[in-house]
Formats: C-alpha cells, structure tokens, sequence
C-alpha cells in the first residue's frame, strides 16, 4: 500500500498542499481536480522532487519513503511519469533506459515496448525528448512504466492533448498493469473511461482531498463541474 | 647562418611588441619549481590511476624515460608511414633534411604581430613536421607527438602539417593525463596547410599543470575543396590558456570544421576562439563550442567567422555550463559579413546544470551525481562527434571526476 498522511508541500515558499491523506493499493486510481488544486505538486511530492519543501509522511508498502531521495523511492518500486519530462541533450533515449534497467536489475526488449505503445521505430535513437511531441513524450514515460514494471506508479496527466488512438493504447497499458501495480493517474477527464476502469476517484481541491468515490463521481463532475462537486 | 636561423633573427626585438592580455612575464617564468613538477606528478600520478592507465603509458604520459623498445616500435611505425607517403619528422631535423620546407616555415605566422608570436620565433624548438604526399590517403588516426619523443616537451616547438594534393591525414596531439613539464610557459605553433581537395583532420588534448601558461599559436589556409576538421580539448586549462587559431579559407568549395571542448579546473583562466576568413566563394565552416567551467575557473570563448565572399555559410554555436557558484563562464561569437550574399548563423547558451534534468534521472534511479555525469557528458558530446575513441573515453572518464566534484 502507499500511504499518504497528512502531507504538505510548498512550492516557492507558498503552501499549495496542505495536508492530504490517501491511500491506493493495487488496482487503478484517478486523481482530479481543478486547475491549480494541487495535483502536479502532489506528483512531485510523492516522487522526492528536491525543489519542494515537504512534511508529513509517505509509506510505500509500511516502509517510510518520505526521508529518501527521487533515487531510493524508484529504487523501491515507486514511478512517476511526468506531464512534461525535459529534454536532456546528447543523451539518447535508449542509452538512458539502457542505463537505468540495467541498474535496476531488468531486461527487456525496448523495441517491443516501443511498439506496444505507438512510438515509431527509431525514436528511441534520439535525444531523450529532444525535438518530441507532446504525444511522443508522454508515450516515452508510459514506455519506462512498462520497462520498470514499478509496484507503484503515479502518471501524471498522461491522456492530455493525445489522440484517440493513443488514448486506446494507454488503456489498454493501464489494464494491463493494473493487477500487479497501483496507479495513480492524474487526469482533467473521463477520456479514459472509455478504456478503462479506475477502482476509486480523489478530488482534489485548493490543497486537500476534497471527495472521494467510484466511476461514477467523474461523470458526474463532468456534467456539473468542480465547484458543484465540492460544495 | 642556416636559412631557420634567419627567421629567428626577424624576431630579434621581441622584447619591444605588445604583449596580448593576459601579460606574461616571458623572461622570468621559464622554469617551474621541483616543488612544482613533483606536485604535478603526484596529482597526475593519481588521476592516471583512478583512469586505469597502465604502467608503460603512465611512465610516458608523466615524461619518464620511454622504455627502448618503445622507441623501436615508434620507429617501425614512422619508417611504415613513409613509405605510404606520409613523412613525420622531428622539426629540428625536418629543416636540413627538407630545403624546400622554408616556403613553408613561419609563413603563415605573422613573426612579429605581438611579443608572444616573435618569441615564439626567436626560440622555436624543435615540432613536428607531418609531410602527407599527393594522393595518399592515410585513415588511421596518428599519434604524431608519441612518435617523435624529443618534441613531447619542447617548450616552444614548431609544428607545420602539409597535406598535398587529394590527401588525407589524421592526426592527434596530446592525452588526458596532465602533461609534465618543467617550464611554466608553453609557447607552441602550428601551421597547416590544407591542398587542394584534401583532408585534414588534428584533434588536440591538452591538459598542462596548474603552474604552467600555454599560449598555443595556430595558423591553417585551406585550398579548393580541402576540408580541415580541428578538435581542441583543453582539460584543466593550466593556470592560464590562451588560443586564438587564425583560419584561411583561399579556395571554392572548401570546408573548414572546428570543434572546442573546455572542461576548466582550479584557478585556470581559458580564453579560446577561432577566427576564421572565407576569402572563396561557396564554402562553409562551423566552430561547435562547449565549455564546462568548475571550481573558480574563469573561461571565456569567442571567435568570429568573417564572410569575405559569396555563397559564404558559416554557424557558430557557443554553450557553456557552470559548476558551482564560484567559476565564471562568458561567450563573444562574432560574425562579420562584408556582402549580403551569405548566410552566417549563431546560438550561444550558458547556465548551470538544470536542476529539473537532474531530477528527472533521479526519479529513474540514478544518483545525483550520475544524473549531473550524464547530463554533462550528452552536453559536450556533440563536439565529440569526429574525435577518436580512445579520446572520448578520456574526456568521459575526466567528466565522471568533475560531476564527483573532483
């Protein structure tokens, strides 16, 4: 189980999480809220990103993560795909994943998973982000979803501004990860719901978990909106 | 008086020239300290073994006497080149074995510009000497400089490339290990000659100990069709490196590359940057720098690449990244166009190592330290692009020290 208790974060001196409790375990999650609820710096949070100044606590299956840097919670089995991951210059995409299975003790055939989530060949000889689409860059952290094979997994944002196609692939990724890892997808939607299933739904207002149910609490905001919602 | 004896004399009133910023005492410098070359030595010794560089090439790298059969092998080597074509020779016997080679000494560098270039005149000692005849092509990278012992610690030699006629040669001078010298100056020159439809590639490493001031002079002109690839590497910069090549390009078509890795150290000041002329039409060149500044270095990188003719392509691109708070980085690309009918490009960037990059290879289970290795290492790999293998791996090795805050 990963365990979030009463976690706070600020960004630049300004609290922006003020306290969140949650808890997901195996199976599939949806994170929503507003714009500039929180959402990303949660990710962040989660992840160890050392630019936040962090308190509460963070368990990953009853051990404390929350002391450890971004290195030691993936080490553990936590993944964060980012909404925009950054172009790292020189590096090529494959020399990097190379690099880090091979730390992480894997194998796999990166061109198979290349495939599996729509990313053409040869992609992967490229700079890491350098000159992608918002589309190839989100399909190359759902590839590294597939590569780490984490025990839990936070994805951030990962069906915005992708087409329908792709959209059906990370369905299709997400059902097929679900049973051996917990996600947490952060989403604006209910695009997804298409494709798949969430086990249960946390909003997320102005710092804190505001409300939390099943499917049907996204359609539900997408008919009345956040601030029908949350009231 | 011998004809080389006579340049020298061109030079006599060195003492009365300007002397380039930053000043050098040249009188009064010429030796560095015991003190000072054991230091060195040990340090050197050191990073050679954290390299993993074996005994033999330690010995040699550190200036130690060059085991006999070493020199046997060198020697086979160079009597093989010849007899493809491709002569090299120490400087000091190049000139009485070679008459004709005085249309070619110290003909393109301007004897008596400042006081750093007529000292070099007046006291040239010994170089290198690499003769490529008409129609030779030799693919091989050479390692001209461990060829020729002698030269390895000349402190002011004198090196001239020609490359004949639809030649080739590769050349390479230097290695990663800090070079150990007595003298505390280090005043070289080079000039190249690139022939008509030929090749030249020189890749250059230079890594001189905190005590010693390198002014290195380099001259090329580049004929119809030649294509001259210069790689300088400059690790640690010394206390102080100084290197302004003057590039000519004389003939249509021709192509002049030139790329500038610094990985600055210590209290070095590094000042480098090409000036390149294109005086024939539809030719191309492009100067790729890279600077990496640490500890409280100072590097500054510049240049200017000057359209003289049309149909002149030209692309600078400056980038450098800085280690800490207390090295200090600044970059002048300059370019000049004296017609419309041209095109000349620039880009420069320069900053820290971005913290958000770092991040994210951390969250893929890499260190701190390995995420900044990586990042440098991709940084400065495209101004790695044509240099030989065993060289890259060098300058890797000495980036994964600089990212452990060596």
């Amino acid at each position: 189980m990963l365990k979030i208790t009463n976690l706070k974060a600020k960004v630049n001196g300004k609290e922006i999480l003020k306290g969140i409790n949650l808890e997901i375990d195996k199976g599939l999650y949806f994170l929503m809220g507003p714009n500039g609820a929180g959402k990303s710096t949660l990710a962040r949070a989660l992840s160890g990103d050392p630019s936040l100044e962090v308190n509460g606590e963070i368990t990953l299956d009853n051990k404390k993560i929350s002391e450890l840097g971004p290195e030691d919670r993936f080490k553990l089995g936590l993944f964060m795909g980012y909404q925009i991951p950054p172009e790292i210059k020189g590096v090529k995409a494959r020399t990097l994943l190379e690099k880090a299975l091979e730390k992480h003790g894997k194998r796999v055939d990166l061109d198979e998973l290349a495939k599996m989530v729509g990313l053409s060949p040869g992609i992967l000889e490229r700079d890491v982000n350098v000159g992608f689409s918002g589309g190839e860059r989100k399909k190359l952290e759902l590839l590294q979803l597939l590569a780490f094979k984490p025990r839990y997994a936070i994805l951030d944002e990962p069906d915005s501004g992708v087409d329908m196609d792709t959209l059906r692939k990370l369905g299709g990724v997400l059902n097929s990860c679900k049973d051996a890892c917990g996600i947490l997808v952060i989403t604006h939607t209910g695009n997804l719901l298409k494709f798949t299933e969430p086990k249960k739904v946390f909003i997320l207002a102005n710092g804190r978990i505001v409300s939390e149910g099943g499917p049907e609490l996204v359609s539900d905001i997408e008919e009345r909106g956040y601030s029908m919602v949350i009231e | 008086m011998n004809w080389w004896d006579e340049v020298r004399e061109k030079a006599k009133d060195w003492r009365n020239l300007p002397m380039p910023e930053p000043k050098l005492d040249l009188e009064n410098m010429k030796i560095a300290s015991k003190e000072d070359i054991e230091t060195a030595r040990k340090s050197a010794e050191e990073i050679l073994e954290r390299l993993g560089i074996g005994d033999e090439e330690k010995d040699m790298l550190l200036g130690r006497t060059v085991q006999e059969n070493n020199q046997i092998v060198y020697k086979a080597m160079r009597e093989g080149l010849e007899k493809q074509g491709v002569i090299i020779e120490e400087m000091n016997l190049a000139v009485k074995r070679f008459p004709w080679l005085k249309d070619y000494f110290f003909k393109m560098l301007p004897v008596n510009e400042n006081a750093l270039t007529a000292y070099h005149t007046k006291y040239w000692d010994n170089g290198v000497f690499v003769h490529v005849k008409n129609n030779v092509k030799s693919k091989s990278a050479i390692h001209a400089y461990f060829l020729l012992n002698e030269s390895s610690f000349a402190q002011t030699p004198h090196s001239i490339i020609i490359a004949e006629e639809n030649s080739e040669i590769h050349l390479v001078e230097g290695c990663s290990a800090p070079s150990i010298v007595e003298n505390a100056l280090h005043v070289g020159g080079t000039e190249i000659y690139v022939g008509k439809n030929s090749k030249v590639f020189l890749t250059k490493m230079q890594n001189w100990p905190e005590y010693v001031h390198t002014r290195p002079l380099t001259y090329a002109r580049v004929e119809k069709g030649g294509e001259l690839h210069l790689v300088n590497i400059v690790l640690g910069g010394g206390r102080t490196t100084v290197e302004h090549p003057r590039i000519d390009i004389v003939g249509e078509n021709a192509k002049v590359v030139v790329r500038e890795v610094v990985l600055s150290q210590k209290n070095a000041i590094v000042d480098l940057g090409t000036y390149i002329h294109h005086n024939a039409e539809n030719t191309s060149s492009q100067i790729i720098s890279k600077t990496v500044a640490t500890d409280e270095s100072r590097v500054i990188t510049r240049g200017v690449i000057y359209g003289h003719k049309r149909n002149t392509k030209g692309y600078f691109s400056c980038d450098g990244m800085i280690l800490g708070d207390k090295a200090k980085a600044e970059t002048y690309p300059g370019l000049a166009a004296d017609l419309s009918d041209l095109q000349l490009n620039h880009e420069a960037s320069f900053g820290k190592v971005a913290e958000k990059e770092v991040t994210y290879l951390r969250t893929r289970g890499f260190t701190e330290e390995e995420a900044v290795e990586m990042i440098l290492k991709g940084f400065v790999s495209p101004a790695l692009v044509d240099v030989p293998l065993e060289f890259r791996v060098e300058v890797e090795k000495i980036i994964e020290l600089a990212a452990k805050g060596f």
